[in-house]
């Protein structure tokens, strides 16, 4: 008897579980679209996450603000990643569940590597504007675009400068990098300026990425007689570098990746009397280019989330409007093959003065990729451009 | 030889901060036998207070110290009342958990408070460079070692000379013996904890004037580790002396070799000491009664 | 009512569960659990794929510091290593995906041989030390070795045939992973019912009494080792099939930290209790968020710039709370549930 009951219970349970198939969403409803970022909005690098996700939000408002897209209100969807690869692919993963038509914040550097083959699978148009990553436009993969020069341009652009205008006597040049693929970009620029230069190089220097003490590194430079420095820090090894430099006077021409222009690292490099260069595909916050993205984000951001602002907001304003736009030029019936198709046309993209009108093209998934070397006083706070925008 | 000592200096900058922590560790472990997790977050804690303090009331660097002394004892004192003392009587792994449950609670309190960005410790002694022969060092720099040797002096002297002190070499060497003593264990564990809490606040406004208050300062707590294991949980002067040795030996190792050993290389050591003497360089062997 | 289990014979007393009603409701359980790919959504499976892995390695730790009392914070080096052996077989050496997931088990097992010769000599907390310091160089090497493994620029898996399952699909991939699970558990309670068993509950009790009693702490010490990284390093196997990509940044302390926690909030000792670990620790951060989304809007936007921290927060207050009213854990919760049932009315 009791076999019978359990065994109807079990049954039961199995019946119980009907099969039926939700249907998924491609982020597309009569009255709104949904666009995603999967971003580090906790870790060391929430500086740049948090600024990106507000950058889009500012574009998606400006864009509500102005009808909407044919008439459907944009919506943002932010999902964190903790810069942390895994869960950059369990963030997408969720907006896909979600309803997500397509993605903005792509993760930081291994974590856009992590997603790019769903992105391939599902056909998800995707901008990846924030963490530079070759692989994710060679070879192309059909949805997905890139803003901005690599690391590589970025610093092998200061370099080049540094040794057509401001070389020291005899120079001698030195890196010191983190030791994940970052650092990897970051000496292979290194590599290329000081192969073309034939120049006079120490053996790169790595270090862990979150240490904080530079002690050693910034000695073993020292003893080498370094001169030229690829400080290759993300946000905070910036100016502990700059302060064990200062110890001993070192006297350094630096070349930074373009966290070096956030005002709390500038901020927390000040103190140590050392300019030093960085280099931007965008016009720097405070300059003329920027003013619409600074009268946009007064217009539609509180004072708070004001403060989050950097550089990386400007990326993904960037990359924002430029998706809501290929939207918009698929009419009444968007869909993701027609972004995409939109985006490739050729047909140039406006950024309101940060850069150049920006366009793609079927076999050029890139763009932005035009480099201005610039130099920064971090004690008077300010950003001077020292070139034009060029391609390296 | 200049390469040799400014290495040997920036090591033991840095190992004092190792050794400072690592005392704190030894501190709590030896009293109650708890290896308190948390000690980085509470380092974090002290020092986010302080730097609120110090730049709401623009405070001088001399009163700044007491300040932060109290501040940190308070806090240890209320850490170990919230979540320690319910817990007594309780196997001491579970005690343990508890504080890596603080730590993760800790962590992200002290972002929800202030925010996740980095900002510079301004109330800092008087900038400016120290030179001692070839060896070249900020002032903060000389002021975390001399806080190092002060603080060793102070712990050697007080477990060594005062009532208290004695009182809690009893409580760590037998507690029920202790009790029938008449001291009072409850606030031996109380003070235990404010000791700690404030001897790490202090290497934490040390740590954020040398480099910054950020919320990944934890991180140095569990870089504490293995300087208090090398040399030995229950001996305090052991665990300092350990965080000096780390210290020395990381920056020598990064200096010279390369290849990121500046994070290992304290772990290596700690292994290979740890299989010649299992209790530490200087703790003292357990002895189980079978 | 039920006053007491009694068994008469020895089979009984050592079987998994004598009664035929358990063996029903844990068929129904499975059945459930096989159904779910058919009613529930990608992420609710990706999440259920994630609460399987988790219970494997928390299966694999239990056993090594709830069975046999040796602390281990180094589970991110034998996750890491399983996860690599896998990945790297694949990519790099085109093996069957069968076949490197075996080896994501074999390949820490032997490295943990390594960890577990200072164990024998060390105790309590400077074992855990021991094993994290293990943990760090294992990663160390992980990202410095990059003629092996890479480097920072990871391994990506792409051949995910796995006894014709395609892994690329969040319903394969959790297929596997609930089959896997279940062979562990079953394995898992196997051995914790045999001599091997009461040899680790014995060394976890008092050490110098077992000795006495003839039980060789070397080898039984080793075999827990060994055991315990087989289990811990298919978890870490099933996650390169999980991620397809991988790198070292997420095997870091904290992971090892997070399993431990697993298990001790899941109960001590007890397969079921590392099982029920894994479930709540991995779920919490998707219930708290739940949670907050169900506060009115005003107050949702005012937390909403640190929701992240506030799952932290929150985790790590029911940690404490936990470990307050329950040290037994959650099993120890589900214990008293059950007395509770069977001795009603009159139960206390």
């Amino acid at each position: 008897m009791r076999r019978l009951k359990t065994g109807a219970l079990g049954l039961a349970a199995l019946l119980a579980t009907a099969t039926f198939v939700t249907a998924q969403e491609e982020g597309v409803t009569d009255d709104e679209i949904v666009i995603g970022n999967v971003l580090p909005m906790t870790s060391s690098a929430a500086l740049v996450g948090r600024a990106a996700h507000f950058g889009s939000v500012i574009a998606a408002r400006e864009a509500n603000a102005n009808g909407g897209v044919n008439g459907r209100q944009v919506t943002i969807r932010t999902e964190d990643d903790g810069y942390v690869p895994a869960r950059t692919v369990q963030g997408l993963r969720k907006l896909m569940d979600e309803g997500l038509f397509g993605l903005i914040g792509t993760g930081a550097g291994a974590g856009t590597a992590a997603i790019l083959p769903i992105l391939e699978e599902e056909g998800i148009p995707a901008i990846v504007s924030f963490s530079p990553l070759q692989a994710a436009v060679d070879p192309i993969k059909p949805s997905v675009f890139m803003l901005g020069a690599s690391y590589q341009d970025l610093l092998y652009a200061q370099l080049k400068y540094i040794h057509d205008n401001d070389s020291p006597e005899s120079p001698k040049y030195g890196v010191i990098r983190q030791d994940d693929d970052f650092g990897n970009q970051v000496e292979e620029a290194f590599h290329r300026a000081v192969d073309e230069f034939g120049a006079d190089t120490a053996e790169p220097i790595r270090y862990k990425r979150g240490q904080k003490d530079f002690g050693a590194e910034i000695l073993r430079t020292r003893s080498e007689g370094v001169n030229v420095l690829v400080a290759g820090g993300v946000t905070t090894e910036i100016p502990a570098m700059l302060k064990e430099a200062s110890k001993f006077k070192l006297d350094l021409r630096i070349a930074t990746v373009p966290t070096s222009t956030l005002p709390p690292i500038m901020q927390l490099s000040a103190p140590f009397g050392y300019d030093y260069y960085s280099g931007d595909y965008i016009s720097p916050r405070g300059s003329e280019g920027s003013q619409h993205f600074e009268d946009m984000a007064k217009a539609h951001l509180n004072e708070e989330e004001q403060g989050a602002l950097n550089r990386y907001a400007i990326t993904g304003y960037i990359a924002t409007s430029i998706m809501i736009e290929a939207i918009r030029r698929c009419g009444d019936e968007p869909t993701r093959a027609c972004a995409v198709e939109q985006m490739e046309s050729g047909e140039a993209f406006d950024t309101h003065g940060i850069t150049l009108p920006l366009d793609f093209a079927p076999d050029r998934h890139i763009s932005a990729t035009a480099v201005r070397v610039l130099q920064v006083d971090p004690e008077a706070g300010s950003l001077t451009p020292v070139t034009e925008f060029t391609e390296y | 030889m200049d390469l040799f000592l400014n290495l040997v200096a920036s090591g033991l900058v840095i190992g004092s901060i190792y050794g400072i922590i690592a005392i704190a560790f030894a501190i709590i472990f030896k009293t109650t036998g708890v290896l308190n997790f948390a000690q980085g977050e509470v380092m974090m804690l002290v020092a986010y207070t302080s730097w609120s303090l110090a730049t709401s009331l623009a405070l001088p660097f001399w009163l700044l110290v007491p300040v932060t002394i109290l501040a940190a004892a308070l806090i240890g004192v209320v850490i170990e009342f919230v979540f320690i003392r319910p817990m007594s009587g309780q196997p001491v792994f579970s005690i343990v958990m508890v504080t890596i449950g603080l730590a993760i609670t800790l962590r992200s309190l002290i972002i929800m408070i202030w925010g996740p960005d980095a900002a510079p410790f301004d109330a800092s002694v008087e900038g400016g460079l120290i030179e001692i022969g070839p060896v070249v060092l900020f002032t903060e720099q000389l002021f975390a070692l001399l806080l190092f040797c002060a603080v060793s002096a102070a712990v050697y002297l007080f477990f060594r000379f005062t009532r208290i002190g004695i009182a809690m070499r009893a409580t760590a060497m037998d507690e029920t013996s202790a009790l029938l003593m008449g001291v009072d264990v409850r606030r031996i564990s109380s003070l235990a904890w404010a000791i700690a809490a404030v001897v790490s606040g202090l290497a934490g406004v040390a740590f954020a004037v040398m480099f910054a208050r950020a919320p990944d300062m934890w991180f140095q707590g569990l870089q504490s580790f293995p300087a208090a294991i090398l040399g030995g949980l229950d001996s305090p002067l052991g665990s300092g002396a350990g965080g000096l040795i780390i210290g020395v030996i990381a920056a020598l190792s990064e200096g010279y070799i390369g290849h990121g050993l500046k994070e290992i290389s304290g772990f290596i050591v700690i292994i290979i000491v740890l299989m010649i003497r299992p209790y530490g360089l200087f703790g003292e062997k357990e002895l189980e009664r079978v | 009512m039920r006053t007491r289990h009694f068994v008469e014979t020895y089979e009984k007393h050592v079987s998994l569960s004598h009664n035929p009603v358990t063996w029903s409701w844990a068929l129904v359980l499975v059945l459930a659990l096989a159904q779910l790919p058919m009613v529930a959504s990608s992420y609710v499976l990706s999440l259920a794929t994630t609460v399987g892995i988790a219970a494997i390695g928390a299966i694999g730790l239990n056993i090594l510091t709830g069975s046999t009392g040796l602390i281990s914070l180094g589970q991110a080096g034998f996750l890491a290593s399983g996860c690599y052996t896998t990945g790297l077989l694949i990519a790099d050496y085109n093996w069957p995906p069968e076949l490197a997931l075996l080896m994501a088990g074999v390949v820490p097992a032997l490295l943990s041989l390594l960890v577990g010769v200072p164990s024998l000599r060390l105790k309590g907390l400077y074992l855990a030390i021991t094993t994290m310091a293990f943990s760090f160089i294992v990663t160390h090497f992980l990202l410095y070795a990059e003629g092996i493994t890479h480097g920072p620029y990871g391994v990506r898996v792409e051949d995910l045939n796995f006894l014709g399952l395609d892994l690329a699909t969040t319903r394969g991939l959790y297929t596997l992973v609930l089959v896997t699970a279940i062979l562990v558990t079953l394995m898992a309670l196997n051995i914790l019912r045999t001599r091997v068993g009461r040899a680790f509950t014995a060394i976890r009790d008092h050490d110098i009494a077992a000795r006495v009693m003839g039980i060789s702490l070397v080898r039984y010490k080793l075999v827990a080792f060994m055991v315990s990284s087989f289990f811990v390093g298919i978890a870490g196997g099933l996650m390169a099939f999980q991620f397809r990509f991988i790198n070292v940044d997420i095997f870091n302390v904290l992971l090892s930290i997070e399993a431990l926690a697993m298990v001790i909030v899941g109960g001590l000792g007890s397969v079921a209790g590392a099982i029920m670990g894994a479930v709540f620790i991995v779920l919490l951060p998707e219930a708290t968020r739940e949670a907050l989304d169900l506060l009115p809007t005003g107050v949702n936007n005012m937390l909403s710039t640190y929701i992240y921290e506030i799952r932290g927060l929150l985790t790590g207050l029911t940690i404490i709370i936990m470990l307050r009213i329950k040290p037994q854990g959650l099993v120890g919760l589900w214990r008293d549930v059950q007395r509770y049932w069977t001795q009603w009315p009159l139960s206390k």
